[in-house]
């Protein structure tokens, strides 16, 4: 069911008219490189083998589908679950694809390892996996992002990247892409760009879906032992696009599972305020790939605006492109407020604390849920865990006593140092 | 002499084994539009043979620092690809240098009928990095021979032989082929490569048109290194170098390039 053939690229990597390999010539053979590699290992029973290996014993798959009993009772319709992907190590679904593309590495013999980060997640994957593997690991990320998810910084230091903050363009996930193929562009005879989402040019969109979808198989037959039924609603929300095409892909092919996308909705609807390239984005071809861009008239790359860092971004994966003009993912939007009041709601009712990403998916879910029957089930992937956003959380949602702590702690830090 | 044949004109005259012939850049808009575009005639009338007038793009992938900083500028100072045609045409009708449109394809994609309207102004060739011949399936590449506009070739260090024979063959009304130097992106360095002459060597046996390098030329004697393994030398990071730090570009300019352009 996974490798439908409707929604496989072409032989150049299109997805109907998404994707594709716009790279300058010195990136081509690298991405031949790749391309032949990822096919290879597919195949081989070894690296099958070893991938398992570690989804099982160091990312800990499968994560858990849990029943939100109180807030699916307290919305009063359909049953919600969530997909906690924020149980995987390291707190995100990122490392799904960084566990896979770091064997991937080994298997062509890449010492160096360069990757871009927004919410850190990747970035904190990437590093993790950098020192479990051996590698050299440079991380590139838009400083606006790194004084934001500060924390996530101080974890990928710690673990022996080198993190570079991008002080181009908006400062933003963008940004740190383009650095990143920059870096590759330079370096590409020793290293490996471990890009993490499904986007960038193919076949990368390609790779990620592939070690991302075991997070869909898994809803699958969890769902299956524990209701017997398969969703009628997965809702994921959208950046690059990888945790949604892991929780969507397994159900491409299901047509009676409705598919959603939250992309964000930031300040609101006006142009320059938001990050939903479904929502005034335009065909372009950017970092590699065409896809719908968030671009001014004359095809200029629009900042954006979110609360997210990890949703923060211009472009959005080429397959997702193909699922919007198909009609087969529906693409809706979540403001900053609502993720916040989401990320409360979901903390309050059931324990559980989400990134501010995943949040966007839980905005659709509680819409939706009092619109639908009882007998309904939604699946929301909750795609990473809420401690990297302490201090957007502190700001927003705190009482002065977190502010009071912050200053007191700074105060005494200064101190401590002379 | 109509714009079309400026190009092979001026690549007529070039031999191997000659000095470089050399090729110039610079960013529309910066460091504003009007400048810039005086700065293409300062280039022409001190030795530039061919001249690579770059649209901005807020992404520019290829760029290093010193052109991605000149693009932010020119964006900031409000400069379109409408305004980008008007500059080629206006240059394209005052001086005899061929000229060349060098940008990134987002734009292309977002200006309707851009070939034809780049060859109406008089361009002679675009050099668009992000997209490269057999890799896609837009039309941009008919789009642009059917205006008898040609798209230069991009070459690197790692090129196989394999695609380097597939390249030449995907771009045979190309009238030069660009050699980029190195691994890495646009940005003046002090040192060519060492492996230079082999490697464009095997872009002669594979290439009957003349070749030009670029990436990473700032000084006289890396043309002077040049002589015999490539016909052109093309410069771009080292002028907007120097454009930002001097209070008198158009005379600066016009010295280096005088300098740089004869034995
Ligand atoms: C927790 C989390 N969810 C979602 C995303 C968005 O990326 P994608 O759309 O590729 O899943 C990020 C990216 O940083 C993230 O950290």
């Amino acid at each position: 069911m996974a490798e439908s053939k409707k929604y496989q690229p072409d032989q150049y990597g299109y997805y109907g008219e998404y994707g594709g390999r716009y790279a300058p010539e010195v990136l081509i053979p690298a991405l031949e490189e790749l391309e032949e590699c990822f096919e290879s290992a597919k195949k081989d029973p070894e690296f099958i083998k070893e991938l398992k290996e570690a989804q099982k014993n160091y990312i800990g798959r499968p994560t858990p589908l849990c029943y939100l009993e109180n807030l699916s009772d307290k919305l009063g319709g359909a049953k919600i679950y969530l997909k906690n992907e924020g149980l995987a190590h390291t707190g995100a679904h990122k490392i799904n694809h960084c566990v896979g593309q770091i064997l991937l590495a080994k298997r062509m013999g890449k010492k160096r390892i360069v990757a871009e980060t927004g919410a850190g997640q990747h970035g904190l994957a990437t590093s993790s996996v950098c020192a479990r593997y051996g590698m050299d690991c440079h991380v590139y990320m838009g400083a606006r992002d790194a004084d934001r998810q500060r924390p996530n910084v101080f974890w990928m230091e710690t673990l022996g990247a080198e993190v570079i903050p991008v002080h181009h363009g908006g400062k933003r996930l963008k940004d740190a892409v383009n650095a990143a193929l920059k870096d590759w562009i330079t370096n590409v005879r020793d290293s490996h760009y471990l890009l993490g989402s499904c986007l960038g040019p193919h076949p990368f969109p390609e790779i990620n879906r592939y070690f991302q979808k075991v997070v869909g198989e898994e809803i699958k037959s969890q769902l299956v032992e524990q209701q017997r039924t398969l969703p009628d609603y997965v809702i994921a929300c959208v950046g690059g696009g990888s945790n949604a095409i892991g929780a969507f892909n397994e159900f491409l092919e299901e047509e009676s599972v409705q598919l959603i996308g939250v992309e964000a909705g930031g300040q609101g609807p006006e142009v320059g305020q938001h990050a939903a390239r479904f929502q005034g984005g335009r065909v372009g071809v950017v970092e590699g790939y065409k896809s719908y861009w968030l671009q001014d008239e004359h095809g200029q790359v629009q900042d954006t605006v979110s609360i997210s860092a990890g949703l923060d971004y211009a472009g959005i994966g080429p397959l997702h492109a193909f699922l919007h003009d198909q009609g087969r993912v529906k693409y809706t939007s979540a403001t900053d407020k609502e993720v916040l009041e989401a990320v409360k709601t979901l903390a309050e009712n059931e324990g559980i604390l989400s990134a501010l990403e995943s949040a966007h998916g839980l905005v659709e879910a509680i819409r939706l849920a009092p619109t639908l029957s009882k007998d309904k089930t939604i699946v929301v992937n909750l795609s990473g865990r809420g401690e990297k956003d302490l201090f957007i959380f502190g700001r927003h949602l705190s009482s002065s006593s977190f502010r009071e702590f912050i200053e007191r702690y700074a105060e005494e830090f200064k101190e401590s140092d002379n | 002499m109509t714009t079309k044949s400026r190009l092979a004109k001026a690549l007529s005259t070039i031999k191997t084994g000659d000095y470089p012939a050399l090729m110039t850049h610079v960013v529309l808009g910066y460091p504003s539009l009007e400048k810039s575009i005086e700065l293409v005639q300062v280039m022409a009338e001190n030795g530039a043979s061919i001249i690579e007038l770059q649209i901005p793009f807020s992404d520019p992938m290829a760029d290093g620092p010193s052109i991605m900083g000149a693009c932010e500028h020119a964006l900031s100072e409000g400069v379109t690809p409408s305004d980008c045609l008007e500059a080629m045409a206006k240059l394209s009708s005052k001086i005899e240098t061929p000229l060349l449109f060098m940008s990134y394809y987002n734009l292309v994609l977002n200006q309707k009928g851009f070939a034809k309207a780049a060859s109406d102004t008089g361009c002679e060739g675009l050099i668009v990095p992000d997209i490269t011949p057999g890799e896609s399936k837009d039309s941009f590449f008919t789009e642009c021979d059917s205006e008898n506009l040609p798209v230069i070739p991009l070459v690197s260090p790692i090129t196989s032989e394999t695609r380097l024979k597939q390249i030449a063959n995907n771009s045979t009304s190309a009238p030069f082929v660009y050699c980029v130097s190195t691994t890495g992106t646009t940005g003046a360095r002090d040192k060519l490569p060492e492996e230079l002459p082999a490697y464009l060597n095997r872009v002669k046996e594979n290439f009957s048109v003349p070749r030009a390098l670029g990436f990473g030329i700032s000084e006289k004697k890396h043309i002077e290194q040049l002589q015999g393994n490539a016909e052109i030398a093309i410069v771009g990071s080292a002028v907007i170098n120097l454009i930002k730090e001097s209070s008198n570009p158009n005379t600066e300019v016009a010295n280096f390039i005088q300098k740089l352009s004869k034995k």
